[in-house]
């Protein structure tokens, strides 16, 4: 038996997932957290630190670690990169006068060794208010086209009504899944 | 636990001074190894840092507020000297030298932006906002502002997002039968702002000796100071980079029967009210943050709502 062997069977035992979700502060990512997780919505508070859940889907255990999006302690997020299988950058798709600083913060990331085999998956959040930006407009504003180190995708969704948050984590599920357990 | 944390000072103190040493030694190397010995540089400090953050919870405080600016203050020499030492290369294809830990993820997307030069960001749209910009000394109302159309037909229904952007000397009453949304304010010098319960956050920054009278679901502020906030928030506030902030509950703006009917509409609960529990960014301790306070109850001027809104019935 190769040691590569030892490693597939290793992996595939646990198949965990460990997803790190990041994006400017009010971009809605605990929202997110607590609404897949089924829990009320209504009294979060700017996270100052992180909040890890862990969940069945697909047959994977997934981590998924959501760290304070505040500019103080943006520079703590590394500490966080190790081991990262799929990065969920999340966006106020309603947030106009911010869309640079969050296209360059997510440019920033990209550059991170320790998440360069990371898949990304980019939610554009907050779709139920008027004056969102759709994801399309998203998809240009932060450039996403010319991504290529990365897997990515684009899912316009709304953490507060849970429409299509699924449908972005099925995709990142599945892209890490075919990436990691592609020998299964 | 004492003796743990004062352990791992001097354990720390011993690599932190021969780091350092290294760092004032890197000029006088020959060009071909700086590079080498940056990289190895650059884990060394990454590798202390690692050894901070896993003790950080047996260290005492200042144990590990010392290490940790100790840190930051060696990364930014370090980044400094290699800016310094290490010229920017001008861009041009030829096959990838190997550079060490610290860049292959770089040099494969570096390429790109200029090969395709695209219109950045789509032209800031406020269309969707309800907004007041650039005024000085006005009393601003709400009510004189057209609706912005989403062309769903359900406009009435519709929360709207209000910009307030660089105003001086002005007066605000935001309190109209429109229901609102997120409250984005920048900018404001001296002003005084009244805000009816609103059904999303209210984001501040840049503002300077302003009242503000607010009720929200999320309350961030930022970069500001001298501030009187009169707060009904459901969930806790938050600063950071400001000073001086002096926090007061909302207060009964109106008559009670209307004003219930506005936090209804903005789905806020009533009895929640986190004002006095803001979170300091900038103070990530347990003692109370030196930026923020509450008011004394001496400070609190219940009238000034009520006089603001006058003007507008």
């Amino acid at each position: 038996m190769g040691l590569l062997t030892i490693l597939k069977k290793n992996r595939q035992k646990e198949k965990e997932i460990r997803l790190l979700m990041l994006g400017l502060d009010n971009a809605g990512k605990t929202t997110i957290l607590k609404r897949i997780n089924g829990e009320d919505i209504d009294t979060i508070s700017p996270t100052l630190g992180f909040n890890i859940m862990t969940l069945e889907h697909n047959g994977f255990k997934m981590n998924i670690w959501d760290v304070g999006g505040q500019k103080s302690i943006r520079s703590y997020w590394r500490n966080y990169f190790e081991q990262t299988d799929g990065l969920v950058w999340v966006v106020d798709s309603a947030d106009r006068l911010r869309l640079e600083d969050c296209k360059k913060e997510l440019q920033e990331l990209l550059l991170e060794e320790r998440l360069s085999g990371a898949s990304l998956l980019v939610f554009a959040n907050k779709q139920d208010l008027p004056g969102a930006l759709t994801d399309d407009q998203i998809r240009e504003a932060l450039d996403l086209d010319s991504i290529v180190t990365h897997h990515w995708a684009i899912v316009g969704c709304s953490a507060k009504t849970g429409s299509h948050l699924l449908q972005g984590v099925d995709w990142i599920v599945g892209d890490i899944g075919s990436r990691i357990y592609l020998l299964d | 636990m004492a003796d743990i944390s004062r352990d791992f000072r001097s354990v720390f103190d011993v690599e932190k001074q021969s780091i350092e040493n290294a760092l004032t030694g890197l000029e006088k190397l020959p060009k071909t190894d700086i590079q080498v010995a940056i990289d190895s540089l650059v884990q060394r400090i990454h590798a202390l840092e690692k050894t901070v953050t896993d003790k950080i919870s047996i260290l005492a405080p200042f144990d590990a507020r010392m290490c940790i600016e100790a840190i930051k203050s060696m990364s930014e020499q370090l980044n400094q000297l290699r800016t310094k030492l290490i010229p920017k290369q001008k861009f041009s294809f030829k096959s990838r030298k190997t550079t060490g830990a610290s860049s292959p993820a770089v040099s494969s997307l570096s390429s790109p932006p200029s090969a395709t030069p695209k219109p950045t960001a789509p032209a800031l749209d406020y269309s969707q906002f309800m907004r007041f910009e650039d005024r000085s000394g006005e009393h601003l109302f709400i009510g004189t502002l057209p609706v912005p159309s989403s062309g769903t037909g359900q406009e009435v229904f519709m929360a709207k997002d209000v910009a307030l952007t660089n105003l001086t000397d002005c007066t605000i009453n935001l309190v109209h039968d429109i229901p609102l949304g997120a409250i984005h304010i920048k900018n404001l010098k001296h002003c005084t702002l009244v805000i009816p319960p609103v059904s999303g956050s209210i984001l501040l920054h840049d503002c300077e000796g302003c009242t503000l009278i607010g009720a929200c679901h999320q309350s961030r502020m930022h970069t500001s100071s001298n501030m009187n906030i009169y707060l009904h928030v459901t969930s806790e506030p938050i600063i950071e980079d400001c000073t001086d902030m002096r926090f007061a509950p909302y207060g009964q703006i109106l008559p009670a029967e209307q004003l219930d009917r506005l936090f209804e509409t903005a789905q806020l609960s009533k009895e929640k009210n986190f004002y006095d529990k803001v979170k300091d960014f900038n103070w990530l301790r347990q003692q109370q943050s030196p930026n923020w306070r509450l008011m004394e109850p001496s400070e609190i001027q219940p009238e000034i709502a009520a006089q603001l809104l006058r003007n507008d019935r």
